[in-house]
């Protein structure tokens, strides 16, 4: 007592202290502390899309596992199973999350293959951390650094995998106090199309392979376009050309304002920006993941059908790709197709086509049949350029040229050939 | 200056210091839990109660659900022509389109249980065609002019196709009524989520659709006709606004698309697929 008399001066300055340290840790770690009041001008043009980040990240293939471990690829439902699954998994309650296999393909494939699933998945993966904001988690970035794949039961069973295809990692994940009705309920809709499939592991990677080849319908879409005037006022800050510095070369018009370069090429439709205002950083590849969806809305580009789709570390580059009920678009001019990146000296370009679908369009029942996939390979095999293959999907063209209005969307497999993506007819030719 | 005196100045300045900071995490607490995009939406809500345009209420700011539907392009005449014959106590004709029908005897209408007294009516098939399919719309309803429309996804069809039109007279008597009917139609693709309602009305303000000095009557989700093709029409779940100028004027019904956030000025845009060049291609309906 004595000693607390003689010194409680002391005692209480060291707690005055403290509390000041505790408060302003809590001030600097507050994320939106220093955006509140920084109102962007810019975004009062922006239009609402109903697109959040929690929109864009988002896994974009769906597949349904029965009972005897037989997979279906789903599409065409009434009921947005990616939504609705979205919604379901926001609420559950995930605890210990264990790595239970790595390394081992079989291990891997069979997890996918889990009775009375769904299963999701992504085009490419993505940090734990978009994971958590999309789904309202709070997994370790730590244990799990990215995550491709997700298998949700429908069954009851309190267990859920998360899935990375890179070293086929598998993790486990116990639900508690979590329904899996809602789960249940999208694997069994009537409504939509399911596609036999299979997967198999070639090498490091995954593919999605077809037995019995695949019929899909066409789809169709209006098609709406920027007009260059509007794309340089939401990035240069201009809205009239004329007002900048134009320099043309060739069929290409460039435009600069104050360390800012907008290139338009008029034969492909593309647009070109660089930024190279920036500071030099070094953003971890969750900050580069959030940067970049910022960057996204500030295209103007409208968000409705455009999905994440890939990522290069090697470019800090991200693809947003537009899709077509679980399917994604590909075209000779990227129409429909935004790639941003931000590389460590703070240089920001954004390569992205005037060109974007709108609004679905309907169309008379004919589908399109494609052969299974073995066949394909076999026959690119025969062709003696199975080895340059590193990916297979299924997807639909946007033909060149087609920019007029509506256009009608043809099926097909888009072979990875070269590192670039390619209709196979093309590639067998 | 003694040991005790620096010890108490401390003291005070971090007190002082505790203080400030505390009021800091309190701001910041309350104002983290406010997403960013709302500062913007309250700085525009601000500035459209400048130029005196109101409503009553609030504006809900929670989104919703809606499909893009295809449906058969402007009123079906074929679901109703060859029907007629069923229909008694009436005389029809059909008039751009519209069924118009005048009763032969004008059915007096108590005002005291109005709706059931419409029901009654509507879902009576020899007094009304596809009557199940139509639902009391009370937005687009006057003293004269009571509407049914009919639903998509549970909300109704709030453009001219798909309604069903009762005109009362002076005497307060259903003199008759007009109808298009608007086949079901099909889902064309998964659900998609709405703007809110708050939404809807900034972006009608950004795009000087709200005249100063006006009222919002109501602000609500139904379906309307976005485009056509050459045989059928695309629906979106579209947000409607009735808005008047103050003082008089006419209650003019603005549109905009609850999908991608856009403004409809024109429903009449008939979309053209170019030709394709590949034998084996879709086409279009």
């Amino acid at each position: 007592m004595q000693k607390i008399r003689t010194n409680w001066l002391s005692i209480l300055l060291a707690i005055a202290v403290i509390i000041s340290l505790v408060l302003s840790g809590l001030i600097w770690a507050s994320p939106y502390a220093n955006n509140r009041m920084r109102t962007d001008a810019n975004n009062l043009n922006k239009r609402f899309t109903a697109q959040s980040i929690g929109d864009i990240y988002l896994p974009t293939e769906v597949v349904r596992v029965n009972g005897s471990g037989d997979q279906y690829r789903m599409y065409g439902q009434h009921e947005n199973a990616v939504l609705t699954a979205q919604k379901t998994l926001s609420k559950w309650h995930l605890l210990h999350l264990t790595r239970v296999s790595h390394g081992d393909s079989r291990e891997y494939l069979d997890t996918l293959r889990t009775p009375h699933s769904l299963v999701l998945s992504y085009a490419a993966p993505i940090p734990t951390s978009i994971f958590n904001q999309t789904f309202s988690q709070n997994l370790s970035p730590n244990r799990l650094s990215q995550i491709q794949r997700i298998v949700l039961p429908s069954n009851n069973q309190h267990v859920m995998y998360l899935l990375d295809d890179h070293n086929f990692q598998v993790y486990r994940l116990n639900l508690t106090k979590s329904s899996t009705a809602a789960i249940h309920k999208l694997a069994s809709q009537k409504s939509g199309h399911q596609i036999p499939m299979d997967r198999q592991a070639i090498g490091e990677s995954l593919f999605a392979v077809y037995p019995h080849g695949v019929r899909l319908p066409g789809y169709a879409y209006q098609v709406v376009s920027q007009d260059i005037d509007n794309v340089a006022g939401n990035l240069l800050n201009s809205n009239q050309t004329s007002n900048l510095n134009a320099r043309r070369e060739g069929q290409t018009i460039s435009y600069s304002n104050n360390g800012r370069r907008l290139s338009y090429n008029e034969a492909t439709g593309l647009f070109d920006y660089v930024n190279y205002t920036g500071k030099d950083s070094n953003p971890s590849t969750q900050q580069l993941y959030n940067t970049i969806y910022q960057r996204l809305k500030r295209t103007g580009i409208g968000l409705d059908v455009l999905h994440f789709d890939a990522y290069s570390r090697k470019h800090q580059q991200i693809t947003f790709r537009s899709y077509v009920e679980t399917f994604p678009i590909y075209s000779e001019n990227d129409y429909g197709l935004v790639k941003i990146a931000e590389t460590n000296q703070g240089i920001e370009n954004y390569r992205f086509s005037r060109y974007s679908l709108q609004t679905p369009l309907p169309v008379k029942r004919e589908s399109i049949r494609l052969p299974s996939t073995a066949a394909v390979l076999n026959q690119l095999k025969a062709a003696g350029k199975e080895k340059q293959v590193t990916g297979l999907r299924l997807g639909y063209l946007w033909q060149t040229g087609a920019t007029n209005h509506g256009i009608v969307l043809e099926p097909t497999y888009l072979i990875k050939y070269h590192g670039d993506w390619i209709d196979y007819r093309a590639v067998l030719k | 200056m003694n040991f005790k005196r620096i010890l108490l100045i401390f003291l005070v300045s971090f007190t002082l210091l505790d203080v400030f900071l505390f009021f800091m995490v309190v701001v910041n607490v309350r104002f983290t839990s406010i997403g960013r995009q709302t500062s913007a939406n309250d700085i525009v809500m601000k500035e459209i109660s400048n130029e005196s345009i109101s409503f009553n209420g609030h504006l809900a700011k929670d989104s919703h659900t809606g499909y893009y539907y295809s449906m058969s392009k402007g009123n079906d005449t074929n679901s109703l022509q060859g029907k007629t014959g069923h229909l008694h106590g009436q005389t029809t004709r059909f008039e751009n389109g519209l069924l118009t029908s005048t009763f032969t005897h004008p059915i007096k209408n108590d005002v005291v249980t109005k709706t059931n007294n419409f029901d009654r009516i509507v879902h009576d098939p020899k007094k009304i065609l596809h009557g199940q399919d139509y639902y009391y719309n009370n937005d687009l309803s006057s003293k004269h002019y009571v509407v049914y429309t009919e639903k998509l996804d549970g909300r109704p069809v709030m453009g001219e196709d798909g309604r069903l039109t009762f005109r009362i007279n002076r005497n307060n008597q259903i003199v008759g009524y007009t109808q298009s009917y608007l086949k079901p139609g099909r889902i064309l693709r998964p659900w998609k989520k709405t703007i809110s309602q708050q939404q809807a009305v900034i972006e009608l303000y950004k795009h000087n659709e709200l005249p100063s000095n006006s009222k919002i009557h109501w602000v609500d989700l139904g379906y309307t006709r976005l485009l056509s093709t050459k045989n059928k029409a695309v629906y979106v779940p579209t947000w409607v606004a009735a808005v008047r100028v103050k003082n008089g004027g006419k209650t003019q019904h603005l549109k905009v698309n609850a999908l991608t956030g856009t403004v409809i000025k024109n429903d009449n845009l008939v979309v053209n697929v170019g030709n394709s060049t590949t034998t084996s291609r879709p086409n279009v309906e």
